[in-house]
């Protein structure tokens, strides 16, 4: 008898007990409600900075992109998980397309909840600014896709995560900062025990136990009287000044400030944070121009800018990569001062391959097709509504993807004062051909 | 489109059956083949020998579920692929490290060395199966019939992969129990 015996054995298994446990491969993984939510409440802080880092622009929404995959696509599952892959070094990404020896279909499955749709307010397309170094006019003949590192279980908690390197990374953030290690108290965010007892309390009154890991910590802190330098699993990280850092009275760097106004600090802070910025060649990326709607104090609807760096020196493609994956986030508070910052550096560390890239007047025919993805409830409203495009990179559970987003007009929901709302629709920038079985249509058509 | 329709063409003998049924199981074929073969090129071999076997025997067969038929064809002509490489001395993937573990369902020094009927021996352990826990037999089956990642399967049910391990662990053994039990092993 040889394990080999018993696995060929296993072919004339009953259809049944095969037939059980692939459908549970397919199902996508379900937790009760209130599960959810506490797992959801003690990410919540990760998943927004995750939803704020992967869309650079200025989309205050994380757009659920889940996969309809006939076969099923398990959130957080691999395709090609602890098997040999054809993985090269990143030298090689300067060989277009050479990685894929045939078109191996990249699966679109994504992390991630609804929490409403991915939609801009403004009088016109032209206020939703941002720097990205892709144009309309840049000619790509690919672009890489990398393998996710970080994975998420249901509910946004991150698996496994790797805390010698997030701690190198908060040092190294810290010495930017001029504050020496030993200033630094670091622990993780790991509940104390009144908060466990609770939860433990909820599990037992419905019969079940705490799950395994559910207290594991999943970030990482570095603190001193000032400053909080906290660092998640995908390497982003929040640094936090209380009281925050005040900003010359000339600067205005608040919620509401202008375009002239961010730009006008985002100078100053360049100057001042250079050492954190550590970058070759910033480029200052003054992203939004999405309306807000009056809130307290507020008379009428007002533009929302975000001022961002990323490192420019590199060709188009390694510019792309800064944008979407490298860069830093400056954030003002109501009183002009500077409040916090975000350090964003994606682990690309695992190349997959150079993908051919399709144009984006081919996108764009493939969104009048229907062949979109979008958390839009309303149905791609044709041609003429498209307003503006941008290549970006969306992370999905297993691959990094460059996707064009189109920004369309949706004429049913412009208001009495003539703001609009563009909604975003998506298509990925790599050919059809190479996409594992892609369920058009979106999720709330 | 539908499986009773695929089977339509199948059994008219149009070969947009062929297409069809790449185009719906395409990535379900390619996971299973990966799992045990490692290889992309060598998967997407396994996958078209499985569409033209698929298309050699139905009809005669009429499968109530295809996508089981499919995957009893892929898993099978991988593993055959899978052997002649082994014999050259090339890696697997999931599948190399699944038949690891199944060796502790064998006693040590198990010298029955018999050939036993291997359909003999799948209506023994799905005997085995049927009579443990939903949890226990569906872990079992994702790893050592599909080939999953112990992570993967870890995570579709919403254990902690140590859990995943020791559960397999514990199959394993009581496998082997219940092999010796009905004569498979000395």
């Amino acid at each position: 008898m040889t394990p080999e015996k018993i696995s060929e054995s296993l072919q004339h298994l009953d259809d049944t007990l095969i037939e059980e446990a692939d459908l549970l491969r397919r199902k996508k993984t379900t937790a009760p409600i209130w599960m959810k939510v506490l797992a959801a409440a003690a990410c919540l802080t990760l998943i927004c900075a995750v939803a704020f880092r992967f869309l650079p622009q200025n989309s205050p929404i994380v757009p659920p992109i889940s996969s309809q995959d006939p076969v099923g696509t398990l959130p957080g599952e691999t395709v090609f998980e602890g098997a040999q892959v054809p993985s090269s070094g990143q030298e090689e990404a300067s060989s277009p397309t050479g990685g894929v020896n045939q078109p191996f279909q990249l699966t679109l499955a994504e992390n991630g909840g609804a929490m409403g749709f991915e939609g801009y307010m403004a009088y016109d397309i032209s206020e939703i600014v941002s720097a990205n170094p892709w144009t309309p006019d840049t000619v790509l003949e690919s672009l890489p896709v990398y393998r996710t590192t970080t994975q998420y279980e249901v509910g946004g908690k991150p698996l496994n995560p790797d805390f010698d390197r997030m701690e190198a990374f908060l040092y190294e953030l810290a010495e930017k900062l001029g504050i020496r290690k030993e200033e630094l108290t670091v622990g993780t965010n790991e509940p104390d025990e009144e908060y466990k007892q609770k939860v433990k309390k909820k599990f037992s009154a419905i019969g079940e136990t705490v799950p395994e890991g559910f207290f594991d910590p999943t970030c990482l802190y570095g603190r001193t009287d000032n400053v909080e330098i906290m660092v998640e699993p995908g390497l982003a990280a929040r640094i936090k000044w209380d009281p925050p850092v005040e900003l010359p009275d000339t600067y205005r760097f608040g919620w509401t400030s202008s375009f002239q106004e961010k730009e006008l600090s985002a100078g100053y802070l360049q100057k001042e944070f250079a050492e954190l910025i550590d970058m070759k060649e910033p480029v200052l990326n003054i992203t939004g121009g999405d309306y807000l709607l009056p809130s307290d104090g507020q008379t009428a609807p007002y533009p929302q800018f975000n001022v961002n760096f990323y490192d420019g020196s590199g060709d188009i493609v390694t510019d792309i990569l800064n944008f979407n994956f490298n860069c830093i986030y400056f954030s003002g508070d109501e009183n002009d001062d500077l409040w916090l910052v975000w350090v964003y550096r994606q682990d690309l560390s695992e190349f997959f391959a150079d993908y051919p890239i399709i144009t984006w007047q081919q996108a764009q025919q493939m969104l009048c097709e229907g062949k979109y993805f979008t958390t839009v409830p309303e149905a791609m409203p044709g041609a003429d509504h498209v307003k503006k495009v941008e290549l970006i990179y969306r992370e999905g559970v297993d691959f990094l993807i460059p996707y064009y987003r189109f920004y369309v007009e949706v004429p049913s929901w412009e208001r009495d004062n003539g703001l609009k709302t563009y909604g975003a629709y998506y298509v990925p920038a790599v050919p059809e051909e190479y996409l594992a079985d892609p369920q058009w249509g979106g999720w709330f058509n | 489109m539908q499986d009773e329709n695929i089977l339509d063409l199948f059994w008219q003998r149009k070969e947009s059956a062929i297409d069809e049924t790449e185009r719906k199981y395409r990535t379900y074929l390619h996971r299973i083949a990966f799992s045990i073969l490692g290889d992309l090129s060598d998967c997407q071999e396994t996958v078209n020998d499985t569409l033209l076997k698929a298309w050699n025997s139905i009809p005669p067969h009429r499968p109530a579920v295809l996508s089981t038929y499919l995957g009893k064809i892929v898993r099978q002509t991988a593993i055959d692929r899978y052997r002649s490489q082994h014999r050259q001395k090339r890696n697997g993937g999931e599948y190399a490290l699944s038949l690891s573990e199944l060796q502790e369902c064998i006693s040590d020094g198990d010298k029955t060395a018999e050939e036993a009927d291997a359909k003999l021996l799948g209506e023994s352990i799905s005997r085995f199966l049927k009579a443990q826990k939903k949890e226990a037999r569906t872990v079992f089956v994702q790893r050592y019939y599909f080939s999953d990642p112990i992570r993967a399967i870890a995570q579709r049910h919403g254990i902690s992969e140590a859990k995943t391990t020791s559960l397999l662990h514990r199959t394993r053994l009581a496998l082997r129990e219940h092999l010796q039990k009905e004569g498979f092993l000395l």
